[in-house]
């Protein structure tokens, strides 16, 4: 027998269905838990902040009429969650951009390009943890733009609106981001090089 | 290349501008080398990130996650069905351990009034009547229980004592 789809679970969910939400909790888990962790970047409050956003999920669910995906709908409980979060916390700060204004030169360290074999699975898993180490290194403020935009695949004007600021920021925060996640990543351009 | 136009080019490469101005980067982008080689490199480094998203998982079982939710959930619809009670009053009947208590306070309220205001030759007039204490007249007496309120007034002129006993949502 096929397993009911998110639709069929949706549905018992909002006739009150609590076993059917829990498999939809099972079945997505660890996305949301993957999308707070990258925006918070601290596994405890990741945890706590998917749980609650799943709680919200549930007392929203009648709410709930199919426009999008149920994956996207939580998805957006989630960050909403999170930048809740970092806002409560203070922790939207943003850097200083430090010899940016005057950087009109140089491209290569404006944007080191970066070579990648994707055929070898060490060296993906191991490119997949430098840049996750590196998006911990940059400021909350712009890895959300950054996470927003390269793995939520949200759209400039979608950005400005879930992170309460305006396009031209979206883009300077998304340009800086990128830069900097591109300097912290230019080791492996050296190490990966075919000599 | 200044800042502005950095950042036109990174709109360009992720779809975000209108075509009128798609087509001036595109154009500036096949006359100037370094316009080119930003945009190539922007392309391949969103390439690089969204190819190689990091994977995170929960450590912990689904039982254990599940739990959680669960007494979220249970914790929120209690909270919505009844909301918590002041400390100190509604905490009573929960320590005595009954709801008996709930209607012996009201009750014995009650039964003194009425004793008070039917004791044969204890009716008083509106000339002999002595005024009640500031605390009785037209004023709420609330009940130590969150569950029943009860409301006592006294018309001076009626020289009557009237006790209203109800649960709070009544009052």
């Amino acid at each position: 027998m096929a397993s009911p789809t998110d639709e069929q679970l949706v549905h018992a969910s909002q006739g009150g269905d609590m076993a059917a939400f829990e498999e939809l909790v099972a079945r997505h888990r660890d996305k949301m838990f993957a999308r707070a962790f990258r925006i918070v970047r601290q596994q405890d409050e990741a945890m706590d902040l998917s749980q609650e956003a799943w709680i919200k999920g549930w007392q929203r669910i009648a709410q709930f009429e199919g426009e999008s995906s149920f994956a996207t709908w939580m998805t957006r409980i989630t960050i909403n969650l999170c930048l809740d979060h970092l806002r409560r916390n203070q922790r939207y700060r943003v850097d200083p951009l430090p010899d940016y204004q005057d950087d009109n030169t140089g491209l290569d360290r404006l944007l080191p390009p970066v070579w990648t074999n994707p055929t070898e699975r060490l060296e993906r898993h191991e490119l997949r943890q430098r840049i996750d180490a590196a998006l911990a290194k940059l400021s909350d403020a712009h890895r959300t733009v950054l996470v927003l935009h390269e793995f939520e695949d949200l759209g400039y004007k979608e950005i400005a609106q879930t992170v309460g600021i305006s396009i031209g920021t979206v883009m300077s925060r998304l340009f800086y981001a990128r830069r900097r996640l591109a300097i912290l990543l230019a080791g492996i351009q050296d190490e990966e090089k075919p000599s | 290349m200044n800042r502005e136009l950095q950042e036109k080019i990174q709109a360009w490469v992720d779809g975000e501008l209108k075509a009128s101005e798609a087509h001036r980067i595109a154009t500036l982008t096949q006359s100037d080398p370094a316009a080119l080689a930003l945009a190539e490199n922007l392309r391949g480094f969103r390439s690089l990130v969204r190819d190689n998203a990091p994977e995170h998982s929960i450590d912990a079982s689904r039982d254990f996650y599940w739990s959680r939710i669960r007494e979220g959930i249970h914790r929120a619809e209690r909270a919505t069905a009844s909301p918590p009670p002041e400390k100190g009053h509604a905490s009573i009947p929960s320590r005595v351990g009954g709801h008996w208590l709930a209607w012996l306070v009201p009750s014995a309220l009650v039964a003194t009034a009425a004793f008070f205001a039917l004791r044969p030759g204890s009716v008083p007039t509106a000339e002999t009547a002595d005024p009640l204490p500031p605390v009785l007249v037209d004023h709420v007496v609330e009940s130590p229980l969150a569950e029943v309120t009860t409301l006592t007034f006294y018309s001076s002129s009626d020289a009557m004592t009237v006790v209203w006993v109800g649960s709070a949502e009544v009052f």
